[in-house]
């Protein structure tokens, strides 16, 4: 257990964690929003998404990430890169930041988005959201 | 052969991913990552689900389905119990009060399609405080006693599957007033 919360340890970078966001927002074609989660489903951050969906959209980013790497351990496949999810009328990215505590991301897509351009772009978000996000290297 | 899903529910910390792997010999499929919440004192927690299968001596099989215990996870445990044949709710003896601990749990097992037998379980009872031992023996006696109820060490597959024994019959009552209706 940690001593503070993940949200009380993102509050001195939160002005670039949003900025982070924004850009990658701003830099994809047809994405609605993205949400940083903690690993066990708080919401820490996001931009475009209603306030009220936020939490629950966090709690579900971390189900779906702990059942898919639960999956790569049944299969032995390795450690869980990036999880996408294609609907009729949209597309969903969710991908682990490599922080400690680990937190994750996630950034869902209108039908008009190219998952390879969703994908190169969140890749790029994730590696400046670890060099930004604290991480506890006694973890 | 026939297969029984049963669901666990109860709150963070009452031991519901320990009971499924007491169940299933430790096999059991995990999703449990590092608790981040500091009003909690535990290390791990589990964010989607606990899975761990058993075949009964008769050729049947139990399915377990562990559930994450807080709230903002609730949107699975609809999931969870879809096709349930039953349903675990366990009480740490060690929290809150049982009543309020159990409402939720209960409230999503009454959301249910299908009336669903229910067997709560009192866990920690041997390591809660004087008062809390008190309020949890306040809470058995005045319990009308509509669900069974039992003490269970969650670490102990002998007094787990006394559980499951409980649900059993509880699953078979309800069958067998369902064949008369």
């Amino acid at each position: 257990m940690s001593d503070a919360s993940p949200m009380a340890a993102i509050a001195p970078v939160r002005a670039q964690v949003d900025a982070h966001l924004t850009t990658l927002v701003h830099d994809v074609d047809g994405l609605m929003g993205v949400v940083v989660a903690s690993l066990d489903g708080f919401a820490l951050a996001q931009v475009g998404r209603e306030e009220e969906t936020v939490s629950r959209l966090a709690a579900m980013t971390s189900s779906m990430l702990a059942l898919a790497e639960a999956l790569g351990r049944e299969l032995a496949i390795g450690s869980l890169g990036a999880l996408i999810l294609e609907a009729s009328h949209g597309k969903v990215l969710m991908l682990t930041i490599p922080v400690q505590p680990p937190q994750l991301l996630m950034a869902a897509c209108d039908q008009t988005s190219a998952m390879g351009q969703v994908l190169w772009h969140a890749k790029q978000c994730v590696r400046r959201l670890a060099a930004t996000l604290p991480s506890d290297a006694a973890q | 052969m026939r297969e029984y899903k049963i669901v666990v529910l109860g709150e963070m910390g009452a031991g519901k991913s320990t009971l499924v792997q007491a169940l299933a010999q430790g096999r059991a499929v995990s999703t449990e990552v590092r608790n981040t919440d500091p009003s909690a004192d535990k290390p791990f927690t589990t964010v989607a689900l606990d899975y761990g299968d058993i075949d009964l001596p008769g050729g049947d099989r139990l399915r377990l389905y562990g559930t994450p215990g807080q709230i903002r996870f609730d949107f699975l445990w609809p999931i969870l119990l879809e096709g349930a044949s039953g349903a675990i709710v366990l009480v740490n003896a060690d929290a809150g009060p049982p009543d309020q601990q159990i409402r939720p749990y209960l409230d999503a097992v009454d959301r249910h399609p299908a009336p669903l037998p229910v067997v709560m379980g009192i866990t920690r009872m041997d390591d809660a405080s004087p008062t809390r031992r008190a309020a949890c023996e306040q809470w058995l006696e005045r319990d009308e006693g509509q669900l069974p109820i039992v003490m269970v060490d969650p670490r102990d597959p002998m007094q787990v599957l006394t559980v499951m024994d409980v649900l059993m019959s509880q699953i078979e009552c309800q069958a067998l007033v369902a064949c008369h209706e």
